[in-house]
């Protein structure tokens, strides 16, 4: 029998089995149970399998990059090499997405949502060229990851080098080297290093970037450099430098797929900046938009922020919160500028002085400064040990009393997409107190909710406003602050985090946006309902006259009361809760014209199979159907209702077709360049809808290829692509190269490293990327004379004579000073010799030139006065000095002059210098003219459609289809093109075609002239230009079938050729857009900084006007026809070099100069000549004769030294 | 396949301008802040000076004209001290102009009289525009003991080392005195002075201009002895 203790023994076993077995399961179903994702985890490790890449529409990632990841988030940072993007340095934030397990492991590499662009930090303008990448730490011990990032000083403008350098102190640099006329570069020693860190916590759903700058030199460092600014204070007395800091921050490269956000502005950045800069302000403050958050919204699931972390000392908004307005925080930010998916942000400021790093106060100098002499890599390192030696206790003591290097903080933060989701983080990172609001979005119309992606806008309520209501609602003074943005989920919920306060909200789905609507956030969560207006809807079946499906554009047009002192934006759009901009049917009006005006609704495109819908605001409206300028244009009114459906059924027909001839643009952007990201489904549709034959794809530096797009939606009857690229530098030039190859391998698909390259090895390159070998390659200079874009420009190219020049060899004095120190320099512009001079690195080898971009015809010519100067509007003299005036041109359509330079050059005029003359090594260059949309989305406002203009080349054949790329290439190297946005021109001589080079034996030549136009483009007038000069005008009557022929007979004055142009009177809307909206007017930013240096900006009325209506345009490459009267049997064209004009001192003077003799030498060319004695110093009033022996009195020299002396 | 227009709220831009175009617009202007060289260059392109130093029994008289280069300097010295925008410099305006000139006249020069102590007064300014450029004149008078008659009165006239202006210089006696030695006289002097080099010229009493004891007549030294250039 077992005793009772033996009882209680097994029973205690079996009770400890029992307690085990029920732990264990709990444990498992506890288990069961967790479904939040993965624990919090940060990593960071160098990219070795494409499995490890984000992946995206504007992925850059590649193999041998860094990744840096936790639970929330994925970043990658670039490898040092040459930036995949538009940057110039390795080292940045390249890719970023939100976390998405069903994206990772993809083996060509990443199904993820990256929409970035790129971010790095600016010192000033000076960033960091990195020399070595390092994971810091790896995060397996649980802590934060973290990649560090640690350089030089690198210039991404180079015209800013020297400017920097006195900022930033990044090189030595002897200023009296520039005085004497040497180029800045950056081969001196760095004396400052620079480091970016990027850290990313477990859990984070941001990531820290530090930035740091160390003072490398054996000296302390002043930032601005002091002796420069006190040199400016001799000069300019006016300027009070006191407190001139140097400000430090970030560019952010967020990318054209997202739309940026900024408290009180909402997405309208055009108009809130250019209303930003008018508002004066003084140094040390800049002009710019005060915010404590930059976000971005997107409809693709992920968005991005960037915030400033507070910095009380050092933040450079909050240091100068008198001049911003009295009520600044230790994290705002001034945010300069944004345009084309970049922008400028300044955070904080560097200290006026750094000392130096190399010593450390608690060992020895001997020890120390032996370890630098050893560590030392080149140079004299004995010298080097004793000059630490020297210095070292000054160091130790000037470390005392200042810090040796300088760092500042920022947070770059993922979101879902919504700018709510980025202000949530924030929330988090500040540790503000929130509560949660989240609510539902109905329609209006149907009381059903919304699906996805409609947006609620949250403001904050007027301050100080009597009741919640009148919190809402705007006056003449105040108004709400926009402030907020959220989308909602398929189900129409929304959600987000606010701290206690009065707010209003807005709302949007597929139609309006609606009033304001107030609520409050007290001590608890809220929950909202909200309405968004109905929307309409407007479905498009097209076909051509055979009764077949074609692509085509749908174009909705209105009618709107104009509001006295209103503009468009005040009422008929709101940009502020990103709205688009409805584009109007002419650019300007005249004044107390009430007449109603028609505006765009909305555009939509039909693809292969003709169908287009659209949802609207309901009204009345009118719905046109094109496909391009060969087609007819259809219209139809109709009415569009709140959940109702409008039909159209259109036909349009072919009624342009020139034989042998097929248009094409080549020059077109998409998913692949930085400032697009327009999907290329999209792309190759609406370019299929503008009735554009030919298509080269040319994203910058990204090799794009459309044709699996045009086949997977069927339009390869209508188009065919070819496969190109636009080398984009920073300021160098873009440059066009086709047809080429892609290498789908590489993740610019084989674009090249531009950075530092001279011109000549660009083209080179470019030309052993062609698909058709070097010689069958199309190098193609874009907007030559696009102000920093501009090949043209920024090399220096006189408008006059079509040499390139370079400033530091053309000026003297003060002006070499400035062309010195801030012209574009690095070995893609300049080239030094050994005996010390400098020479341009312009070059000639291009092929194609295109003059026209767009809508820009104000680039087409060099700008010419406007009207006689008797006439001139008193408010435009009142701009200029009376120098200024007296220089002006008498006559209108002088060329206006600048100086000594052309005040506003254009491509068509560069173009007719170089038909008429030699280039600089002797050979006769016949570039062929282009004209290239340039466009970047399918149907943007200030932006080009495809197609406007286009190239109609020669092929032989009307067949898009069976056209090859050697076709296209021969059309070209033998200039047989026409450029145009709309109607067809063309002429010939005895059946040569354009391109040709034909002999005359008569002295006299035939030009056999055609036009063809649709009805609803026309044509009425041309001109014929013969070597520069309109020889012949006449008009041009188009036939019921829309052709015109006529032929003209000249008289020949020596070798000749010739250039048809036309123009017509009709405005193509609402085919093509007017240009309606000026360029950000960055004058206001530049005068309210350059007055404060006495500079002035650009007389407005005496320049070119960029806005206007398109209307039809066309110009023809030459035919070039050899004097041959006098029988000789030359073949060879010999161009004929007129005499070139000048501009001198800002007057246009036509007559040749340039070989005169001169009766007297100008003063600045007179020098001390220290081995002889100049006969004459002045031209008058000398004071002393030279006549040795001469006795003079001196004080009898000095009486008579002046005037009327 | 149709295709919405998609939203696009980004603000409309028909510049694809990169980013380095819009700082560069915002900095270049900011580039003026390198216009000017430190004061203490004194090497300046286009700038021109002449120097002429006389030496009398009882003094020396230096005079200093001095020429700005044409450009944006001059425009910069014209706007900064033409306050009634006449596009001259008179009276008061000349007067501040020539002070704040004055030290870019002198800069890097040394006039140095081994073993004597001159004394000297405010300079006698002159300021012009002349053709858009900033002219000026400068006048100084140094007193010294009257010289002995067997003595010699040495006269330096030196650049500092570095970045210094050029000049033209002219050493002559004036009075009654004589260069003292065949490398003083007329056309021995080097007319060039250049940054670390030094002049040096010595005079001494013309005995034959030295009035009797019971001439009677005081004749003074501004040029009565020479019998030249008296100014009327």
């Amino acid at each position: 029998m077992l005793s009772t203790r033996h009882i209680r023994t097994r029973y205690a076993g079996a009770l400890r089995a029992l307690a085990t077995l029920a732990i264990l399961a709990t444990g498992f179903s506890l288990s069961g149970c967790d479904d939040e994702g993965p624990a919090p985890y940060a990593s960071a490790e160098r990219i070795t399998h494409r499995t490890q890449l984000i992946g995206g529409p504007t992925a850059l990632g590649e193999v041998g990059d860094w990744i840096l990841e936790n639970d929330q988030v994925r970043l990658i940072i670039q490898d040092r090499t040459f930036n995949r993007g538009s940057g110039i340095f390795g080292g940045s934030l390249i890719d970023a997405d939100l976390k998405r397990p069903e994206a990772q492991g993809a083996p060509l590499g990443g199904g993820g949502r990256d929409a970035f662009g790129e971010l790095f930090p600016a010192f000033f303008l000076e960033v960091v060229n990195p020399e070595e990448i390092v994971v810091v730490n790896d995060g397996s011990d649980g802590e934060a990851a973290i990649i560090e990032v640690r350089g030089r000083g690198g210039e991404f403008v180079t015209m800013l080098r020297f400017f920097n350098q006195a900022m930033v102190n990044a090189y030595e640099a002897d200023l009296a080297d520039a005085l004497r006329g040497e180029i800045p570069t950056s081969d001196g020693v760095p004396l400052v290093g620079f480091t970016t860190r990027y850290i990313l916590e477990p859990g984070a759903r941001h990531v820290k970037v530090e930035a740091e700058l160390v003072n490398n030199a054996l000296a302390s460092l002043t930032f601005p450099n002091r002796d420069i600014v006190n040199a400016l204070g001799a000069f300019l007395p006016d300027i009070d430098f006191n407190g001139f800091t140097v400000p430090t921050g970030m560019v952010l490269g967020m990318g054209a797929l997202n739309s940026i956000f900024l408290p009180e502005m909402g997405f309208d950045l055009r108009f809130g900046l250019e209303e930003v800069y008018q508002r004066p302000i003084d140094l040390p403050a800049f002009p710019g938009h005060i915010t404590d958050l930059v976000a971005t919204a997107s409809e693709r699931g992920v968005s991005y922020g960037f915030a400033s972390a507070a910095a009380p000392e050092s933040n450079f908004v909050f240091n100068k919160n008198e001049a911003y307005g009295g009520q600044t925080n230790p994290y705002d930010m001034l945010f300069l500028f944004y345009a084309s998916g970049f922008g400028g942000v300044f955070t904080h400021e560097l200290p006026t002085r750094l000392a130096p790093s190399f010593c450390e106060p608690e060992r020895p100098a001997a020890e120390v400064c032996a370890e630098i002499e050893a560590s030392c890599e080149s140079g004299d390192c004995q010298a080097l040990g004793q000059r630490c030696l020297d210095r070292y206790d000054t160091c130790v003591a000037q470390r005392a009393e200042f810090p040796d290097r300088f760092k500042f903080t920022n947070y770059f933060i993922l979101g879902d997409g919504d700018v709510a989701s980025l202000r949530d983080e924030l929330y988090r990172i500040r540790d503000e107190e929130t509560l949660k609001v989240e609510g539902r979005v109905f329609d209006a119309f149907s009381g059903e909710p919304v699906g996805a992606h409609a947006q609620v806008f949250i403001y904050e309520g007027i301050e100080d406003a009597a009741s919640l209501d009148e919190a809402c609602a705007p006056t003449e003074s105040q108004r709400p602050r926009i402030f907020n943005q959220v989308f909602t989920n398929e189900a129409g919920y929304f959600q987000l985090e606010l701290p206690a306060g009065r707010y209003c909200h807005r709302v949007r789905a597929t139609g309006e946006t609606s009033g304001f609507k107030a609520f409050e956030v007290g001590s608890q969560p809220l929950n909202l309902r909200a309405e968004a207006p109905g929307s309409g809807r407007v479905e498009l079946v097209v076909v051509d006259q055979s009764g077949s499906p074609v692509p085509a554009k749908l174009t909705v047009v209105g009618e709107y009361e104009p509001q006295p002192g209103k503009t468009t934006r005040d009422f008929l759009f709101d940009l502020e809760v990103g709205e688009k901009w409805r584009t109007s049917e002419f650019a300007s009006y005249e004044e107390g014209d009430t007449a109603p005006r028609r505006y765009i609704e909305g555009i939509a495109f039909a693809g292969a199979d003709g169908r287009a819908h659209i949802n609207l605001r309901p009204g009345s409206y009118t719905a046109y159907v094109s496909r391009g300028t060969e087609y007819s244009l259809f219209s139809q009114p109709i009415e569009v209702s709140a959940g109702g459906i409008a039909r159209v059924q259109a036909t349009i027909e072919h009624q342009m077709q020139v034989e042998g001839y097929i248009n094409g643009d080549f020059h077109m952007h998409a998913q692949g360049s930085i400032d697009s990201g327009l999907d290329y489904n999209e792309r190759v549709i609406s370019v299929a809808a503008e009735g554009v034959d030919v298509v080269v794809a040319t994203d910058h530096n990204y090799i794009s290829d459309y044709m699996p797009y045009i086949y997977r939606n069927n339009l390869q009857p209508f188009l065919r692509s070819i496969v190109g690229l636009e080398l984009t530098t920073f300021e160098a030039g873009h440059f066009n190269a086709f047809p080429l190859r892609q290498d789908i391998t590489s993740m610019n698909r084989g674009s090249m490293a531009w950075q530092d390259v001279p011109p000549q090895q660009i083209f080179d390159a470019l030309r052993e990327m062609g698909s058709l070998g070097p010689d069958r390659t199309i190098v193609q200079v874009n907007h030559p004379r696009d102000s920093l874009l501009g090949y043209f420009n920024q090399h220096y190219v006189n408008a006059l004579t079509g040499v390139a020049e370079l400033p530091v060899n053309t000026t003297e004095g003060t002006d070499q000073i400035i062309a010195t120190v801030s012209s574009p320099n690095g070995p893609a512009f300049v080239r030094r010799n050994d005996d010390g001079t400098y020479e341009s690195t312009f070059s000639d080898d291009f092929d194609a030139i295109e003059i026209y971009n767009g809508k820009r015809v104000h680039l087409l010519r060099h700008y010419r006065m406007p009207v006689d100067k008797v006439d001139l509007p008193q408010e435009i003299v009142d701009q200029l000095t009376e120098e200024q005036y007296e220089a002006l041109p008498d006559e209108a359509g002088v060329i206006l002059c600048d100086g000594d330079e052309v005040a506003y050059p254009g491509g068509l005029d560069d173009w007719y210098t170089f038909l008429n003359t030699r280039r600089p090594d002797g050979t006769y260059r016949r570039y062929t003219a282009t004209g290239n949309s340039d466009s970047h989305s399918a149907a943007s406002a200030g932006d080009p459609e495809p197609g406007y203009p286009r190239n109609y080349f020669y092929v032989g054949h009307n067949d898009a289809q069976t056209m090859t790329p050697d076709q296209l290439v021969d059309a070209l190297q033998n200039h047989n093109n026409v450029v145009t946005n709309g109607p067809f021109i063309a002429m010939s001589v005895g059946g040569e075609p354009l391109g040709s080079t034909v002999v005359s034996t008569t002295g006299e030549v035939t030009l056999d002239l055609q036009a063809h136009a649709a009805d609803w483009v026309g044509v009425e007038r041309f001109e014929i230009v013969a070597n520069g000069e309109v020889v012949y005008q006449g008009t041009i009557e188009l036939g019921e079938e829309g052709s015109w022929s006529d032929s003209v007979t000249l008289e020949l004055d020596g070798d000749t050729w010739f250039v048809m142009e036309a123009t017509g009177d009709t405005n193509l809307f609402p085919v093509v857009m007017p240009e309606e909206i000026p360029q950000v007017d960055f004058e206001a930013a530049l005068g309210s900084l350059a007055g404060s240096f006495g500079f002035g900006g650009a007389v407005e009325g005496l320049s070119p006007t960029e806005t206007g209506e398109v209307r039809p345009l066309a110009f023809t490459n030459p035919i070039w026809v050899i004097d041959d009267r006098a029988g000789e049997g030359r073949t060879e064209f010999e161009p004929p070099n007129p005499a070139p004009a000048r501009c001198v001192d800002g007057a246009f003077e036509a007559t040749q100069m340039a070989g005169a003799l001169r009766d007297y030498v100008p003063f600045g060319e007179r020098r001390l000549d220290a081995r002889s004695v100049p006969l004459h110093l002045h031209e008058h009033n000398t004071p002393i004769d030279r006549t040795q022996g001469d006795l003079r009195d001196v004080r009898l020299i000095f009486e008579h030294w002046g005037h009327g002396h | 396949m149709a295709t919405n227009r998609s939203l696009s709220p980004e603000p409309p831009s028909s510049r694809r301008a990169t980013p380095a175009r819009w700082l560069t617009l915002c900095v270049v202007l900011l580039a003026g802040l390198t216009l000017a060289p430190q004061p203490s260059f004194a090497h300046e392109i286009g700038a021109e000076r002449q120097v002429l130093v006389q030496v009398f029994e009882d003094r020396v008289d230096v005079a200093l004209f001095y020429t700005e280069a044409p450009g944006a300097r001059s425009g910069l010295l014209i706007t900064r001290f033409d306050v009634n925008g006449d596009g001259k410099l008179e009276g008061h305006e000349a007067d501040l102009a020539g002070r704040a000139l004055l030290p870019r006249m002198l800069g890097g020069l040394q006039f140095e009289l081994p073993g004597e102590r001159p004394r000297t007064g405010q300079p006698e300014l002159k300021v012009e525009v002349r053709q858009g450029r900033v002219a000026a004149a400068a006048m100084m008078s140094y007193a010294l003991p009257t010289l002995d008659a067997e003595a010699t009165r040495t006269m330096i006239v030196r650049a500092l080392e570095g970045d210094v202006l050029e000049s033209e210089l002219h050493m002559m006696p004036g009075g009654a005195l004589i260069p003292a030695d065949a490398e003083s006289g007329p056309g021995a002097l080097p007319s060039v002075v250049r940054a670390g080099e030094e002049v040096v010229a010595s005079f001494k009493i013309n005995a034959d201009a030295l009035p009797e004891p019971d001439a009677g007549d005081a004749s003074g030294s501004e040029g009565d002895a020479s019998g030249q250039n008296r100014h009327e």
